[in-house]
């Protein structure tokens, strides 16, 4: 299908820009509540950083910075693709977005695979709360425990954002979708969202206790 | 004739100069990645947490206005992104609300009147009258 055969807009939507509206409007509203999600993971981080300041320092210095410092650096230079995708779609430049799109997800792919390294790193340095935890202090358990939960739900996020760009980019490859698809934006705010969480867990995780 | 030609002389924006604009916010990110980085190797005393949730405040203020377009967004969708940052602020104002007023739980708050700055490592020094949630760890009778 050409885009000039393009159906213009789904139901129930009476125009296309009332359609990309709702869309982004809804994947905003979405994300408001992602934001009290992750906002209560880190309440309850920062709560346990008041009363155990000492131990979550400690705890803080056996993350691995090098990988936490790559996977930012990665995520935000996904963010930068995923905006050129957004951009390329509004101009309808078809090979930019799909070049765009899946060099996001690749970006994506490999943040997972570094965190991958990483807990794998963490297990060998015995970092999961349990009975063989390296840490004495119990507060240090808390910190790590955080950890994993926090950077385990960000990695799914993030797993579940490839899986949506890579569908939306092979979606306009075929061409069963058109290039300035309503798509493109609520997917992107997502993996902007995603990368957002992630700035804020790496100052939280990653840099105190540092010498 | 490709996509980015036949845009250009439509009068849209090239490829390059996407690229470009785009970059130039990426780099304004990664100077801050980078700065947020050196803080933590540098002495910068007790503001060094302040500091880098600063820049990490500055980076989304920055993904939220310019690369999540909220600048160009409808005052709807504005008033959405406000709304789930303001739920945030009460969320972060009643538990530390909590947290640094009360001292029953041997939190090491300046705020608290028997607390001690190194935290709970302390608790011995705090009234244990003053502990009505105080958990019990012996064994079971």
């Amino acid at each position: 299908m050409s885009d000039a055969a393009r159906i213009l807009h789904d139901p129930p939507w009476p125009s296309v820009p009332r359609q990309r509206e709702a869309a982004t409007f809804g994947m905003w509203v979405f994300l408001a509540s992602e934001a009290l999600f992750f906002g209560a993971l880190i309440a309850g981080y920062a709560v346990y950083r008041v009363l155990y300041p000492h131990d979550f320092a400690i705890a803080s210095q056996q993350t691995n910075i090098l990988y936490g410092s790559i996977n930012t650096g990665l995520l935000i230079t996904s963010s930068f693709t995923m905006t050129v995708a957004v951009q390329a779609s509004e101009a309808r430049m078809r090979r930019l977005l799909i070049f765009a799109l899946v060099l996001t997800a690749a970006i994506g792919i490999a943040f997972i695979a570094v965190k991958m390294l990483e807990y794998k790193d963490d297990l060998d340095k015995h970092l999961l709360p349990g009975a063989h935890f390296a840490l004495p202090s119990a507060a240090t358990r808390l910190f790590f425990g955080l950890y994993w939960v926090m950077t385990g739900v960000h990695a799914i996020h993030l797993a579940v954002g490839c899986l949506l760009t890579l569908a939306l980019a092979w979606a306009i490859a075929s061409r069963h979708e058109v290039s300035d698809s309503s798509k493109v934006s609520p997917i992107a705010l997502y993996w902007h969202f995603v990368d957002t969480i992630w700035i804020i867990l790496y100052a939280l995780i990653y840099l105190p206790g540092r010498p | 004739m490709n996509d980015t030609a036949r845009h250009t002389r439509q009068g849209g924006p090239s490829a390059r100069r996407i690229w470009l604009r785009n970059g130039a916010i990426w780099l304004a990110l990664m100077a801050l990645f980078g700065i947020s980085l050196g803080s933590a190797y540098l002495d910068v005393g007790d503001a060094s947490p302040i500091l880098r949730l600063g820049i990490a405040i500055v980076q989304v203020v920055i993904l939220w206005g310019l690369f999540m377009d909220l600048r160009r967004s409808s005052w709807l969708v504005r008033l959405c992104a406000v709304t789930g940052v303001f739920w945030l602020i009460f969320m972060f104002s009643l538990t530390f609300g909590d947290y640094l007023t009360r001292n029953w739980n041997g939190s090491g708050t300046s705020l608290a009147p028997y607390a001690t700055r190194n935290g709970a490592g302390e608790r011995g020094a705090y009234p244990q009258d003053r502990l009505p949630l105080a958990p019990q760890y012996g064994p079971r009778e």
